[in-house]
C-alpha cells in the first residue's frame, strides 16, 4: 500500500505544480470601464427606461461583481436597485446575459438550482459588457414592466458608450 | 334660559370660528409634501464632485442620499479606497440626520462633545465630507464624499458638485 500512496502523493504534487506552468504568469491584468463611463452608462439605462416611462433603478458592475455606480431613477423603488444589483451580479458570473441563462435554464442547459446561492438572480434584464470576446463586467436593470424591457433598456445605454470602451 | 342658551351657544360658535385658523396650520393637514432631486441632478452633482476630485489627483468614491438617507447615486471613483464606499455614505446620512454639512459637525464637536452613545449607531460618523443639498430652506437631500487625502478636500468637490446644480433648485 506504501508504493500506491507514494504514487498518489507523487501525482499530487506533479498535478500542483503543473498548473502554475500552464499560466506562467504572476499577475493578470483585467479591464473595467472608468468611474465616469459607469456612471454615463447607468444614466443612459435611467434615460433610456424613463422615455418609455418605466421607472427603474440600474447597476454597473466589474468583472469581479464589484458596484462601480447604482443610480435609483425618479419613481424606482429601493428594491429595484437590490434587484439590478443581482441580475448584473448573475451576468457578470455567467458571462452571460440573463435572458439567455433564463432560456438555458428552460431546456436544462443551466441549473436553476443556483437560485438559492446568495445575489444569483435568474431573471432578464442583466446585461454583460464585452470587450471583444473579454468581458469587463455588467449592467442590471429592474423595475420596467417585464425583464426583457429592462434589457433592452441596458443594451441601449451600453450603444451609448460602446465607441468609447478602449 | 332660552336667551341665555343662545348666547352660550353662539359664544361657544363665536370661540370656535376664533380658534378654528390658530388650530389649523398646527395639526389639521392630512398629508406632508417633500421635494426630491431629480435623479438627473443628483447624478450631475455626485459626477461633478468625483470629477472635481479626481482632476487634483484625489481618488474619492461619493453617494447622493434623498432625504429620508435612501441612495438615490452612488459612484465608486477610480483608485479610491476600498473603505471610501461605506464612509462616504456614512458621512452623506450623518450630514441629513443632524441637518448639518460633516465639516460644522466636527466644528462644532471640538466645543460640544456629541453624547456618546450617538456615536455608536449605525451609518454616523463625525467627519467632513458631507454637505446638505437645499432648495431655499428645505433640506432635498445630502452628498456624501470620501477618499481625498487632507483637510477638507472631500467637502470642497462635495461642495462643487452641489454649486454645479444650485440655480436649478426649485
Amino acid at each position: 500500500m506504501a508504493w500506491t500512496r507514494n504514487l498518489l502523493f507523487r501525482l499530487a504534487v506533479l498535478v500542483a505544480f503543473a498548473q502554475p506552468a500552464a499560466s506562467a504568469e504572476g499577475l493578470v491584468s483585467t479591464k473595467r470601464l472608468s468611474a465616469p463611463l459607469a456612471a454615463e452608462l447607468a444614466m443612459a439605462a435611467v434615460a433610456a427606461c424613463a422615455e418609455k416611462d418605466y421607472h427603474v433603478g440600474v447597476v454597473v458592475l466589474d468583472y469581479s461583481g464589484v458596484q462601480q455606480a447604482a443610480l435609483r431613477g425618479d419613481g424606482a423603488a429601493p428594491q429595484n436597485v437590490l434587484n439590478a444589483n443581482d441580475k448584473a451580479y448573475t451576468a457578470a458570473s455567467f458571462g452571460a446575459d440573463t435572458a439567455d441563462l433564463v432560456a438555458r435554464s428552460k431546456n436544462g442547459a443551466v441549473s436553476s438550482a443556483f437560485v438559492k446561492v446568495p445575489h444569483l438572480l435568474l431573471n432578464a434584464g442583466g446585461v454583460v459588457i464585452k470587450v471583444g470576446d473579454e468581458v469587463i463586467g455588467a449592467i442590471g436593470v429592474s423595475g420596467a414592466p417585464g425583464g426583457d424591457n429592462d434589457a433592452a433598456c441596458a443594451k441601449t445605454a451600453l450603444e451609448k458608450i460602446r465607441d468609447r470602451m478602449k | 334660559m332660552r336667551l341665555r342658551g343662545t348666547f352660550r351657544g353662539r359664544a361657544a360658535t363665536l370661540a370656535f370660528l376664533l380658534l378654528l385658523p390658530c388650530m389649523r396650520p398646527a395639526s389639521a393637514q392630512g398629508l406632508i409634501k417633500k421635494t426630491y432631486l431629480p435623479i438627473e441632478l443628483a447624478y450631475e452633482a455626485l459626477t461633478t464632485a468625483v470629477a472635481t476630485c479626481a482632476a487634483q489627483g484625489q481618488h474619492v468614491s461619493g453617494v447622493v442620499l434623498d432625504p429620508d438617507g435612501l441612495q438615490q447615486a452612488f459612484l465608486r471613483g477610480d483608485g479610491a479606497g476600498i473603505h471610501t464606499v461605506e464612509t462616504a455614505d456614512y458621512k452623506a446620512n450623518t450630514t441629513l440626520s443632524f441637518r448639518t454639512d460633516g465639516v460644522d459637525l466636527v466644528e462644532r464637536s471640538k466645543t460640544r462633545p456629541p453624547p456618546g452613545p450617538i456615536g455608536k449607531l449605525p451609518r454616523l460618523l463625525l467627519a467632513q465630507g458631507g454637505v446638505l443639498i437645499k432648495a431655499g430652506d428645505e433640506i432635498v437631500g445630502a452628498i456624501g464624499i470620501s477618499g481625498g487625502a487632507g483637510n477638507n478636500i472631500d467637502t470642497a468637490c462635495a461642495r462643487a458638485g452641489v454649486d454645479k446644480i444650485k440655480d436649478r433648485l426649485k
